[in-house]
């Protein structure tokens, strides 16, 4: 089920946006190498946006910025109609409990010695969006909505699957709510038959919380089967921009016909041969 | 040299200690296959299903922890029977195993250059250094590589690079069969296309036996003449490889196929596998 | 390089053995940084150059003179026999150091054997050496060293032979621990794949690998090395009267604590800067190459 987006206020209103890695060069000196540079976009609240691109397209740097993770060298990066370098302490505060984040890597991104439970817990606490007292029940109506069953609330990391883990690692980023959610390559790591869970979850989910998501990905098939808008990015520069059905059917550009061909390719094996 | 393999009935188990009691964990149960001579055999399945657990019992590279029955026959030799030193012979010369992560699979403080002349060392006593070299070389120069990075090491080449350097070490000895573990999974599109073609060129030019493992449906198709698909130790579809595809039957492969081509039903959601079957 | 990531991410460091390699050029400059460790290195090389090349300028340390006994003549008096101090503070500098150096070679060979086959084949083969290990430490090392003198013989290479089974069984575990990790690695599972021997991937893939931690380690060692043979010396199970060691000196002097206290000064506080200096270069080096015990 879409939104239809319309004429309403953008979620998050990216300007021309410059990115810049200081990486140093020789003995001693720095290079300033530019990581995203002039993007401009906008993603909608209910709305999936996903930014396509290879390694080193710039499109992990580009999230982290709209997250207000990485500063950024020039332009603008509007939450709500405020800029986010321009927030106050209060402001920054306020935009940080209403912002998610997914990552690739459910390994690195739960903490090995905490209980499920725990890590829920403590993402309800830091984002009080509940009161203490109905935290534990708000960590079994969390584990309900990905579909994990109550009682592994008790179990570490460690004993959960590929998929559960990222699982948790969702309910841990919608604990608080939020209406911006950052997924950073979340199924790259699974089978592809649990990918496609996840991402079902992630429609799910969207479909009930109404949050702007923003999905990474270098696989444009599934960046097709999951958004409504599509951003291909390379050379941190955006390429090429529309709905799946534009991107796989109408684009013009080059770049994007050869990653469509590569990924057709890949799943049909039409190779060469 | 090619050779005919067949695995009958393997079974394998991990041994697991938990909570002070010992088990025996199943990875493979029960699995049968037979692949000619010079053609090639996909092996389909997810995390779990014990396509890698096959691999290594075919090797005979198990770990300790693993208990195993079954036979396993290449052409006339009686892999499952074989001691330690006469497989040591076998490995590499008569069977090679090209492994996932190029990176990993290869020694990073030794040059590649000198890791395919040990290799080649390795197989035959009599060669001296040089010629040992001399035949790395040529091996690399064959696969696409430039006789330069010899003397490179494995993090200074690309990974389409690092990744024909490791298959020059499996193929240095001239085995007629060889088992892919994912060669493609740990390398972009790209590459991996050039990879695949690569494995179907050498296959034809030398007759290859070729089995390989995927999760990659498109490498697979590319590939392999036949397809097995394994889920939960145990295969569950076997047929060739375009009609398993097209039309598959059993739940698990449409399942996974369906996914794989990002099918959506009619709400709009992914097609996927639903574990409501048993096995 | 890729853009995406921090900053550091050019450099991949991924796995242990290659960061011993790049370390290894820059961890030469390290260890030059480390106060102590260079100090300490300073010490020993003095000590050793004294050592080799006294005994040519030094008058006989065995040469009794009883006329001139408990003296201060030359460098550093004489003893109760007479016989010249300093002398016998070098001599005690070769024994110390051979015995050291000799004790160690000896301990990290059988060490590396031992460590590394009960890593590499595990099973029985393991059991039976990491109990060998076991046993061995639960000796007090000085009465190991008794023992095995007693049995043997007192004599320099005896003490070097009776540390060294006593020190073996720390470095064995060393060995042991490195050799399991490495075969974890998948280069090694490869060239098994490729019909390599075990003989073969331990020579060409895990030794090379396993050999830096554990050297470091018995370098910073020595000096209780050098400790252990004064100790034996002291207690006469080690280097026997009339030649000279730290041990049986210290053991001599003690009598004339009071009045000549150089007797024991000497040999106790060149052993004591000896020992220091290389726990500080066995420290340096283990931040140089960044090993974590």
């Amino acid at each position: 089920m879409v939104e239809s987006t319309g004429t309403r206020a953008p979620l998050v209103s990216v300007r021309d946006l410059e990115v810049t890695f200081k990486v140093s060069s020789g003995w001693v000196g720095h290079r300033l190498v530019p990581a995203v540079q002039g993007v401009s976009l906008d993603l909608h609240a209910g709305e999936i946006v996903a930014l396509v691109g290879e390694s080193g397209s710039g499109k992990t740097t580009l999230a982290r910025s709209i997250a207000g993770l990485r500063p950024w060298k020039s332009g603008s990066v509007h939450y709500k109609g405020v800029d986010i370098a321009e927030m106050s302490r209060r402001q920054l505060q306020e935009f940080r409990s209403r912002r998610g984040i997914v990552f690739q890597n459910p390994n690195a991104s739960l903490n090995p010695r905490m209980r499920v439970e725990d890590a829920l817990g403590e993402m309800l606490r830091v984002s009080r969006s509940v009161e203490r007292a109905r935290i534990s029940d708000e960590v079994d109506r969390l584990l309900d909505s990905v579909a994990l069953p109550r009682s592994y609330r008790v179990k570490y990391p460690l004993a959960l699957s590929g998929g559960e883990r990222q699982r948790v690692a969702i309910a841990r980023a919608i604990a608080g709510r939020p209406s911006l959610l950052i997924a950073d390559e979340i199924t790259s790591a699974l089978d592809v038959s649990v990918s496609a869970q996840i991402v079902n979850l992630l429609l799910d989910l969207r479909d009930q919380l109404q949050f702007g998501c923003l999905f990474i990905t270098h696989d444009i098939t599934l960046a097709l089967a999951v958004a409504q808008r599509v951003e291909i990015m390379k050379s941190g520069k955006v390429v090429d921009s529309g709905t799946p059905d534009h991107i796989a059917h109408r684009s013009d550009n080059e770049y994007t016909k050869v990653l469509m061909t590569r990924q057709m390719d890949a799943l049909s094996g039409t190779d060469g041969r | 040299m090619t050779q005919h393999l067949s695995v009958q009935d393997l079974k394998v188990d991990y041994r697991v200690e938990a909570n002070g009691t010992v088990q025996y964990v199943p990875a493979v149960r029960g699995v049968s296959l037979e692949v000619e001579a010079g053609t090639s055999l996909g092996i389909l399945g997810e995390t779990g299903s014990g396509k890698s657990t096959l691999i290594a019992a075919i090797m005979r590279l198990l770990p300790r922890t693993a208990r195993w029955e079954g036979r396993i026959r290449l052409g006339d030799l009686e892999l499952s029977a074989m001691r330690e030193r006469d497989l040591q012979k076998v490995r590499g010369t008569i069977i090679g195993q090209i492994f996932q992560d190029p990176a990993a699979a290869l020694n990073p403080v030794i040059k590649v250059g000198t890791q395919i002349a040990d290799t080649a060392r390795t197989h035959d006593r009599t060669l001296s250094r040089r010629a040992a070299r001399e035949v790395a070389a040529q091996l690399l120069e064959s696969l696409g590589v430039p006789r330069e990075k010899l003397d490179s090491y494995p993090h200074q080449l690309s990974g389409g690079l690092q990744q024909r350097a490791l298959i020059a070490t499996v193929l240095v000895g001239n085995p007629g069969f060889l088992l892919a573990d994912e060669p493609t999974a740990a390398l972009d599109k790209v590459t991996e296309a050039q990879i695949v073609r690569l494995l179907r060129r050498l296959q034809e030019e030398r007759g290859l036996g070729l089995v390989v493992i995927s999760h990659d449906i498109g490498v697979v198709e590319s590939l392999c003449d036949r397809l097995i698909v394994m889920y939960h130790g145990r295969i569950v579809e076997a047929g060739k490889t375009a009609d398993v595809l097209e039309d598959p039957q059993h739940p698990y492969t449409i399942g996974l196929v369906r996914a794989s081509r990002r099918d959506r039903d009619a709400s709009g959601r992914l097609v996927t596998v639903s574990p409501t079957w048993e096995v | 390089m890729t853009i995406e990531g921090p900053v550091t991410s050019g450099i991949r460091v991924k796995t242990d053995p290659a960061a011993t390699k790049k370390f290894l050029s820059g961890g030469r400059r390290r260890f030059a940084q480390n106060l102590p460790g260079v100090v300490g290195l300073a010490v020993i090389v003095v000590i050793l150059i004294v050592a080799i090349f006294g005994p040519l300028f030094t008058l006989d340390p065995n040469r009794v003179d009883m006329t001139h006994t408990l003296s201060s003549d030359g460098i550093a008096g004489t003893d109760a026999l007479g016989r010249d101090l300093f002398a016998r503070v070098v001599e005690g500098a070769r024994v110390a150091l051979f015995v050291s150096v000799l004790a160690t070679v000896l301990g990290l060979l059988m060490a590396m054997v031992l460590g590394v086959a009960a890593g590499y084949f595990g099973g029985i083969v393991d059991e039976i050496l990491s109990r060998v290990f076991d046993v061995i430490l639960t000796f007090p090392m000085i009465l190991l060293g008794v023992l095995i003198v007693i049995s043997i013989g007192p004599s320099l290479t005896t003490v070097a032979i009776a540390i060294s089974i006593a020190i073996m069984p720390r470095y064995g575990r060393q060995f042991r621990a490195q050799t399991l990790s490495c075969i974890q690695r998948e280069y090694v599972q490869a060239v098994r794949a490729q019909g390599y021997s075990s003989l073969r991937i331990i020579l060409r893939h895990v030794l090379p690998n396993v050999w830096l931690p554990v050297v470091v380690l018995a370098a910073g060692n020595m000096g209780k090395v050098a400790v252990s043979e004064a100790s034996l010396s002291y207690l006469g199970a080690g280097v026997q009267a009339p030649n000279a060691s730290w041990g049986n000196m210290i053991s001599e002097g003690q009598a004339y604590l009071q009045t000549n206290p150089g007797l024991v000064l000497w040999p106790g506080l060149v052993l004591l800067a000896l020992a220091v200096s290389f726990s500080f270069v066995g420290d340096a080096l283990r931040d140089a190459f960044d090993l974590t015990e």
